[in-house]
């Protein structure tokens, strides 16, 4: 029997919970596209973001290679899509099952890498695929892309992103607190110290590495169907994976309600600038807020807040 | 025989190419050697120096063989102003040097989309090319033949590198900037200005992108987003070729060079890419110092 408390914190957390699954029932039952699609794509950079900082956050793995992930999704989803004539959103858990095992593949030789020297390799990783899709013009449609047949109504997207954040949240908080959140914590602060006291070290990096892909993967599958057509650059953009990762950073590190802030935050900002400025303008200045904002909010925005606050009520 | 003519010239112009690839390359390695920064947006400065090659000689009638008076100071001026503006307050606001080399990747893939953007905003997304007399020139010896540009690349890519390792080892300088890119703390206790040498070994990376444009004008056709496809090959040489040692990217990017060249015609440049990227990643998981093994 599982006790339940009813502190003060987790009443605030409950009612918080309950007003944002409310929030994610009624968004599509409005029935306007604008705010459905809206909150389609910051429901998937939330997710991506969560899924992103299990091994980027607690483990400390920043892996710039995060659009493979995404990519080989969206292709595996499409191709088996394409080839037996299925709807594409029922080729999504096979897409994501197989990225589990390929990444599981990569994770060990790859995850021997520190540092900078992963990134970078996860960068190729990335490159790779995009040169394998390249490659096989027959399978993959090259550079002319795949179009895949007519999505269902927005609605069913709208729910099923809802679904999968919430998935992929409450799994990260699961995470977070269990003995691989503890060992990727370890590992993060110090991978040495963290063998000698007893953590296997490749088995926690490589379930970390697969926990933060496999939602890419889904991600990447639901967005192919919801988009109707993917090529390359697109699916393979490291500019992506920079997004997703400044969204988990803004936000804060390591934590729960980082990524959900700082998914929310980046999308409103890329929103705002897209709709205001338009065309290249809003890229130069998105290019130009990526910089400042790394320098000069290093530790997050919660981690920021917070310092204010505590300054403030220091003085007072 | 007329095969073997053929294999002969792809070798040669693999060899001149990878010329230019070690050039775009090398102020790369010096960035990351000496500093540790890891400068996306090497390619957006090279698209940019040919750009700024482009408009010299269209503008203002430079000849494109010497605008390289022009790129290259341009260059050391804008190193100069991303070191002061972006480079130190990372720095200061790093908790560690792990933590600050790899938050230098996103902050400079901020920089290269702002480059790559004004310039599409300046000049428009079309494609240019500089054309000279000597464009489509060649010397010919029976069927071999060798592109006259092609092998100005090459010259020009041996001259730099020439020239930067006699800079590294022979000047005061340069000494010091080695010094930095072997141990930083210690360099600063035997009293040199490291944040003078940051400064300088930062603005000669960039420099080098100025050259580096200054060649690739003459070869390629170049837009905006032209450096796109460039970033992760030149990041492969900097890996294979050893992280911070020049010799090693003027090798390895002949040796890719040679590779797109060879299997870029026979097979595809897709495949010739994708054995460029698992070579670097062969490398990195073991050899992870690059197949020469030592640092600048």
């Amino acid at each position: 029997m599982v006790e339940i408390t009813f502190d003060r914190e987790s009443i605030k957390l409950f009612v918080l919970a309950a007003a944002a699954i409310a929030v994610l029932i009624i968004i599509p039952l409005t029935g306007n596209k604008f705010i459905m699609a809206t909150s389609y794509t910051i429901l998937i950079f939330i997710t991506l973001a969560e899924a992103y900082n299990i091994l980027g956050g607690y483990g400390g793995y920043v892996n710039f290679g995060y659009s493979a992930f995404y990519g080989l999704g969206g292709y595996i989803t499409a191709i088996l899509s394409h080839h037996w004539r299925v709807p594409p959103l029922l080729m999504v858990p096979i897409a994501g099952l197989a990225v589990g095992v390929i990444s599981a593949i990569l994770g060990v030789p790859l995850l021997r890498l520190k540092g900078v020297y992963f990134a970078i390799g996860m960068i190729t990783v990335n490159f790779i695929f995009l040169c394998l899709v390249l490659l096989f013009p027959k399978i993959t449609m090259a550079g002319k892309g795949i179009v895949l047949p007519p999505p269902p109504p927005l609605q069913v997207f709208c729910y099923l992103a809802s679904v999968v954040a919430v998935v992929t949240t409450l799994a990260a908080y699961k995470i977070a607190n269990s003995s691989m959140g503890l060992a990727l914590r370890g590992i993060r602060e110090d991978e040495e110290v963290a063998e000698v006291v007893g953590v296997n070290l490749t088995k926690y990096k490589v379930l970390g590495f697969m926990a933060s892909t496999i939602p890419a993967a889904v991600v990447g599958g639901i967005t192919a169907a919801y988009l109707t057509y993917i090529d390359p650059a697109v699916m393979f953009d490291i500019g992506f994976s920079v997004k997703v990762i400044l969204m988990a950073r803004l936000g804060g590190l390591g934590t729960i309600a980082g990524p959900l802030i700082g998914a929310l935050v980046i999308q409103a900002i890329s929103y705002a600038l897209r709709y205001t400025l338009g065309g290249v303008l809003h890229k130069i200045i998105w290019g130009a807020l990526l910089s400042a904002t790394i320098i000069l909010l290093p530790g997050g925005v919660i981690k920021y807040v917070k310092g204010l606050l505590v300054r403030r009520s220091a003085i007072t | 025989m007329k095969e073997l003519f053929s294999f002969v010239n792809l070798v040669i112009n693999g060899l001149m190419i990878g010329g230019l690839y070690a050039t775009m390359t090398l102020g790369l390695t010096l960035l990351f050697g000496v500093m540790g920064v890891i400068n996306v947006a090497q390619a957006d400065f090279i698209v940019l120096s040919a750009y700024i090659a482009y408009w010299m000689f269209h503008s203002y009638g430079l000849s494109p063989f010497i605008s390289f008076i022009v790129t290259m100071p341009v260059m050391f001026g804008i190193g100069m102003l991303l070191e002061k503006g972006l480079i130190e307050p990372l720095q200061m606001r790093t908790r560690s040097r792990g933590e600050f080399v790899r938050m230098t990747l996103p902050v400079f893939f901020g920089v290269a989309m702002v480059v790559r953007h004004s310039m599409t905003a300046l000049w428009t997304g079309d494609y240019r090319a500089i054309t000279t007399f000597l464009t489509g020139r060649a010397f010919t010896f029976s069927l071999i033949r060798v592109p006259i540009l092609r092998l100005l690349c090459l010259v020009g890519s041996l001259g730099i590198v020439g020239l930067l390792y006699l800079y590294l080892t022979k000047t005061k300088t340069g000494k010091q900037i080695r010094a930095l890119s072997q141990n930083a703390v210690a360099a600063n206790i035997v009293g040199i200005n490291v944040e003078r040498i940051r400064l300088i070994s930062f603005a000669i990376g960039i420099c080098i992108a100025g050259f580096a444009g200054y060649l690739f004008s003459f070869i390629y056709t170049f837009f905006p987003g032209a450096a796109g496809e460039w970033v992760p090959l030149l990041f492969c040489i900097m890996v294979t070729g050893g992280l911070g040692c020049t010799e090693g990217t003027l090798v390895v990017g002949i040796m890719f060079g040679l590779l797109d060249g060879v299997v870029g015609y026979y097979f595809s440049m897709a495949l010739s890419r994708v054995l460029v990227f698992i070579t670097m990643l062969l490398v990195l998981l073991f050899r992870p110092r690059g197949i020469f093994g030592r640092g600048l």
